[in-house]
């Protein structure tokens, strides 16, 4: 049974990279939010091996387009730094 | 997961980037000392919640099978009357677009015109290719109608598959159209570039302390108020 932090770490890897799920769930990258990622340096991505998720970077745009479309959100809000260091969720 | 994504319009707004945006973060998901760094929902065509707002997709659902089994069974309620998304989706400014591919580890592609409606043109001409079964989810994209430049990148009038430094700091052209390019010559630009990216593997303590020493710093418009970082790494 993978432990919470594994979890955690491999949802949002999923959702924030384009990391493969299966690659995720083997607990390759790890932009986990500081509390939850555990002691010692770790990778933040393994090789991308197929497409990620296609994000609207804006709620506007998204709202207007999903309002259009008819189709459900699925809202990930993250902060592009991690202690202030650009580059890394 | 990718796959069960594709029956919505995923947004992911860059939390304390964006004062408006925030009402929509802290509607979604807010902590007793106000935004966190991440929020997450799954939201109804109007932007009303369908779940709970929690920290992230574990928070909510523990394993990953089980938020696929909820994000297919929302996806199906919707299905019948869900049109194709056609909207090219643009991240906000090319400071932000390239910190954001660069962390996704994506090319970002820049489409620049010369006027708001020339860009616009432009990017619906991209958006048939950017939801194309072959390149849904291998770019980032930023929409500029005025000449910009940021960190030594001065995208030309057009569309340019960018490699992002690693921080975000700006980037390389791998490939660059002109605005008549036609459809063809436009799908052949992004894939020569997408293949051109090079993805990187960096490791997360040594890409921060690279960048503590050459003092790079990234500065929100909005304080962090994250209460599980220590208020000394906010």
């Amino acid at each position: 049974m993978p432990s919470p932090i594994r979890l955690t770490v491999a949802l949002l890897c999923a959702l924030c990279t384009r990391a493969a799920p299966l690659a995720a769930t083997q607990g390759a990258p790890p932009p986990a939010p500081d509390s939850e990622r555990p002691p010692g340096p770790l990778p933040i991505h393994e090789q991308p091996t197929e497409p990620g998720i296609a994000w609207f970077g804006t709620w506007s745009e998204a709202l207007a387009e999903a309002e259009r479309t008819a189709r459900p959100m699925l809202f990930m809000s993250a902060a592009p730094q991690c202690q202030r260091v650009p580059g890394v969720w | 997961m990718v796959a069960a994504s594709r029956a919505f319009v995923c947004v992911r707004p860059q939390t304390y980037e964006d004062a408006e945006e925030a009402k929509i973060l802290s509607y979604v998901f807010s902590g007793r000392s106000g935004l966190e760094n991440t929020s997450f929902a799954l939201l109804d065509p109007t932007g009303k919640k369908l779940t709970a707002g929690s920290r992230s997709p574990s928070m909510s659902y523990g394993e990953v099978e089980r938020f696929v089994a909820a994000l297919d069974a929302t996806a199906a309620k919707y299905a019948e009357k869900a049109k194709p998304i056609e909207a090219l989706p643009t991240l906000r400014n090319l400071r932000l677009a390239l910190n954001v591919a660069a962390a996704d580890m994506r090319p970002l592609v820049v489409v620049r015109g010369k006027d708001e409606a020339a860009a616009q043109a432009l990017a619906r001409k991209l958006a048939k290719l950017a939801w194309s079964k072959e390149l849904v989810g291998e770019a980032h994209y930023v929409m500029l109608h005025e000449a910009v430049e940021f960190e030594a990148l001065a995208p030309e009038l057009g569309t340019s598959v960018v490699q992002p430094d690693p921080y975000g700091l700006g980037g390389k052209v791998l490939v660059h159209v002109k605005p008549e390019a036609d459809a063809k010559a436009l799908a052949k630009a992004l894939a020569t570039g997408f293949e051109q990216h090079k993805v990187e593997a960096r490791e997360h303590d040594a890409h921060v302390r690279e960048a503590r020493r050459r003092g790079i710093e990234w500065e929100s418009p909005i304080p962090l108020s994250d209460p599980h970082v220590p208020e000394r790494r906010r």
